[in-house]
């Protein structure tokens, strides 16, 4: 029987949000495999995932109200002023 | 080159949704982005062209956050209440589509320390040095942050499912053909 590596928390945070190296992935993935209860519940924290990030992308394309628009406006020219010399730069 | 102006304007839809996200009800939630904008206004000459905006303004709107409602003596770690959003978002299938919705109302139950490292890691794809810097904390605080908040959603939403087939009886009637 071939031994599986433990799987860290950070290891399951990293496949999660799409950072694990696609080494450590199929280390991971192939772990996962042999323990069904913890895949699972990955598949879960993922499915979660997808929902938060498909609430937050509807979210992004309202449209900008007038009002915040205003402010950027009312203070165009101060805006881009140049910045003040720090000392060193 | 890009203006400072424009770079603001760029960061304006994120901004406005962290703050939907996190505090619920779209009035309020303008108001802080309202309140974050003024002081960001004020102080961006000290914001260096090429840097960090969004975690520059993501620090600030939590100022403004923490401000208001100490004034308002309110603990920073009460939810705010209200659903992020106003109509679901088009989902590929029922299933899904129920899902989001399950997922919006555990959200808001979440306390906003919660809400706050799943909105800047997981949604804002902010990686933990920046998440820390924003939330004031180690980055060991915002992994284990991060990893409960994860499994407290995954827990409130399993105890609002409805109850389903055993999963032994329903395997076996599949193999069985029924």
């Amino acid at each position: 029987m071939k031994l599986q590596p433990p799987i860290t928390d950070d290891d399951i945070e990293a496949l999660l949000t799409g950072h694990l190296s696609p080494a450590r992935r199929r280390v991971v993935e192939d772990a996962l495999g042999a323990q069904p209860d913890l895949r699972r519940r990955v598949e879960a924290l993922q499915a979660d995932q997808d929902a938060l990030r498909a609430i937050a992308a509807d979210l992004l394309s309202e449209p900008i109200p007038d009002r915040f628009l205003a402010l950027l406006d009312a203070d165009a020219a101060s805006l881009d002023r140049p910045a003040r010399r720090r000392h060193g730069t | 080159m890009e203006t400072r102006r424009q770079a603001l304007l760029d960061e304006l839809p994120r901004l406005r949704r962290y703050a939907r996200m996190l505090v619920g009800d779209p009035a309020h939630a303008d108001d802080l982005v309202q309140d974050c904008l003024v002081r960001a206004i004020s102080n961006l000459d000290r914001w260096q062209l090429g840097t960090n905006m969004r975690a520059w303004l993501f620090t600030i709107m939590r100022n403004v956050l923490f401000n208001n409602l100490r004034r308002a003596r309110r603990s920073p770690f009460l939810d705010c209440g209200g659903d992020a959003m106003d109509t679901v978002p088009v989902a590929a299938d029922q299933e899904q589509r129920m899902r989001v919705l399950d997922v919006d109302k555990a959200f808001t139950r979440l306390p906003s320390a919660h809400k706050e490292v799943f909105l800047l890691i997981a949604v804002e794809g902010l990686d933990y040095e920046e998440a820390a810097q924003i939330l004031g904390v180690p980055v060991g605080t915002v992994k284990s942050r991060l990893s409960r908040a994860r499994n407290d959603l995954r827990t409130s939403l399993d105890k609002s499912d409805k109850p389903q087939p055993q999963d032994a009886d329903f395997a076996e009637r599949i193999r069985r053909g029924a």
